[in-house]
């Protein structure tokens, strides 16, 4: 049982530092990503494949950082365009949430032509085990969960310890008032799109040894990632923080107590159970804070 | 200090302002009148930069600053209040004047900061406290405080007493008059509380379709019947 729940914060950790991504997204661009799942695939095959011809560690530095180029260019390229149209917010977000799926759709394509269909993972490069408080972990579970914490704690810092954070959190309630603060919001955006995508591609990369990566598999962690914002409350990074690790570990002790085959569905059902007490989600405004 | 000629100005293709001309000396306060949908606020916005005028020009301290960006603005002594309540209110008092001192460096930004926590004690004692908690009239101050972290020698209004109580309205519009006066900074003021801009204002201009309708000093827009009898009620 104590296996499952400790499966299950790793699970939660790595929950988290792939939904925080799509919680800046919202948060500050108000842009539903339904590419998120796609762009942390895409960390894992670069992973995989660096690792396949050089050392595993250049891959873990690299994946996030193609991530950021990635969300760099799709900031300038899809982002930007749209908000500059002459039409209504509501409109803006509808043809986002298109433009993404889109995207979502040439990745798996793209994938798929690169890496094939048939699923891959990388080589575990840490065979040992590690105790910790009296609990046995694989080293490579370990270096998942650390890795994930330290990545969490550095964004922690960079949102509210760093003028470019404080100005990130300005953007996520007041657009126009930033702006009179003579902050450049376009730089703003792009960086913050380009950490969203950064922190997906590094959640792909951690676990590409562990999880097996297909390029269809973005899609089903998608759904899931959106139901951990939602209950956190959409934009809220603590509350994305809180629920990944609460469905991390339902979904896993669910295994336990009822089979593989149930962890879906008791994931979303616990997701609805809390949204039918709490409609706004767990720490409810849209806000980065 | 500010000069505006002849702006045409608006938002796209949607013309609003059809050639406005006003100015603001050193000190003063400047009340920008008008029915919705006059073009005042799209004046403001205009000379903050936020709108690119079509045509005019706009002076400030004698240089044109046309077409600038809201950052040059703030850095050249101009500082811009939106309308309705803009305090970050999930932020503290205190990052919400980081951010009114976001393009100062960490020694100017001190300095700033001291110079404000004089002006308004009350925001001192709260500065570790979310915005929202403070009342309306005291997020006002803080919108106002925020704006002059940047030391501005004027200052664009855009309706200050909207969605305040009476009672905050005259707080806010005396701590206006005050900061005219005492820190020799002047204020253009957009208003649909006519009686209470035409209290603290030296100079008024009335907008109507997009251009000024009428100006005049505060006495001298008095006299004009149709003004007594259109704002002052009989």
């Amino acid at each position: 049982m104590i296996e499952y729940v400790v499966h299950g914060l790793l699970l939660g950790s790595l929950y988290a530092l792939t939904s925080l991504g799509l919680v800046l997204l919202f948060g500050v661009t108000k842009v539903i990503n339904m590419a998120h799942g796609e762009i942390y695939l895409l960390g894992g095959y670069a992973a995989y494949t660096i690792s396949g011809v050089s050392s595993p560690y250049l891959g873990l530095v690299t994946s996030p950082f193609i991530g950021f180029l990635t969300g760099m260019v799709i900031a300038r390229s899809l982002y930007f365009p749209v908000e500059r149209l002459r039409i209504p917010e509501a409109d803006k977000h509808m043809l986002f949430i298109v433009a993404t799926f889109g995207l979502s759709t040439l990745l798996q394509n793209l994938m798929l032509l690169i890496w094939g269909a048939f699923p891959v993972r990388a080589e575990l490069f840490l065979s040992g085990t590690v105790n910790i408080f009296g609990i046995t972990m694989y080293q490579q579970r370990f270096l998942l969960v650390a890795l994930a914490i330290a990545t969490i704690a550095v964004l922690f810092i960079f949102l509210f310890r760093t003028k470019a954070g404080l100005a990130l959190r300005a953007l996520s309630q007041d657009v126009e008032t930033t702006k009179a603060m003579g902050v450049k919001t376009d730089r703003l955006y792009a960086l913050n799109c380009g950490i969203a995508m950064s922190l997906a591609a590094l959640g792909g990369a951690v676990v590409s040894p562990i999880f097996w990566l297909a390029p269809s598999a973005g899609v089903e962690l998608t759904g899931k990632l959106f139901a951990i914002v939602i209950l956190g409350g959409m934009g809220s990074v603590w509350g994305a923080l809180l629920s990944s690790l609460i469905l991390g570990v339902v979904e896993s002790t669910s295994v336990f107590f009822l089979g593989q085959q149930w962890s879906l569905v008791v994931f979303f059902l616990a997701m609805s159970i809390v949204l039918l007490i709490r409609p706004t989600g767990i720490f409810g405004e849209e806000r980065l804070v | 200090m500010l000069e505006v000629r002849d702006v045409v100005s608006g938002y796209g293709e949607l013309e609003i302002l059809h050639g406005a001309s006003m100015s603001a000396g050193e000190s003063v306060v400047v009340a920008l009148l008008g029915p919705n949908g006059s073009g005042k606020s799209t004046l403001l916005k205009t000379i903050f930069g936020f709108l690119k005028p079509k045509r005019g020009r706009i002076l400030f301290n004698g240089e044109d600053i046309t077409g600038l960006s809201p950052e040059t603005m703030l850095s050249r002594g101009m500082a811009y209040v939106p309308q309705q309540r803009t305090v970050f209110k999930y932020l503290t008092v205190l990052d919400n004047l980081r951010l009114g001192g976001y393009l100062l460096n960490k020694d100017e930004f001190e300095r700033s900061l001291e110079r404000i926590y004089a002006i308004f004690p009350f925001l001192k004692e709260r500065s570790k406290q979310i915005a929202s908690s403070l009342s309306g009239g005291e997020q006002r101050m803080l919108e106002i405080a925020r704006a002059l972290m940047m030391h501005p020698k004027l200052i664009l209004l855009d309706e200050p007493s909207a969605n305040l109580a009476p009672i905050m309205v005259d707080a806010v519009f005396k701590e206006i008059k005050k900061l005219a006066s005492n820190e020799n900074i002047s204020f253009v003021v957009v208003e649909q509380n006519i009686a209470k801009a035409m209290d603290i204002a030296e100079y008024v201009y009335v907008l109507d379709m997009g251009r000024v309708a009428l100006e005049g000093t505060h006495d001298a827009i008095l006299d004009v019947p149709k003004m007594r009898a259109l704002y002052l009620g009989s």
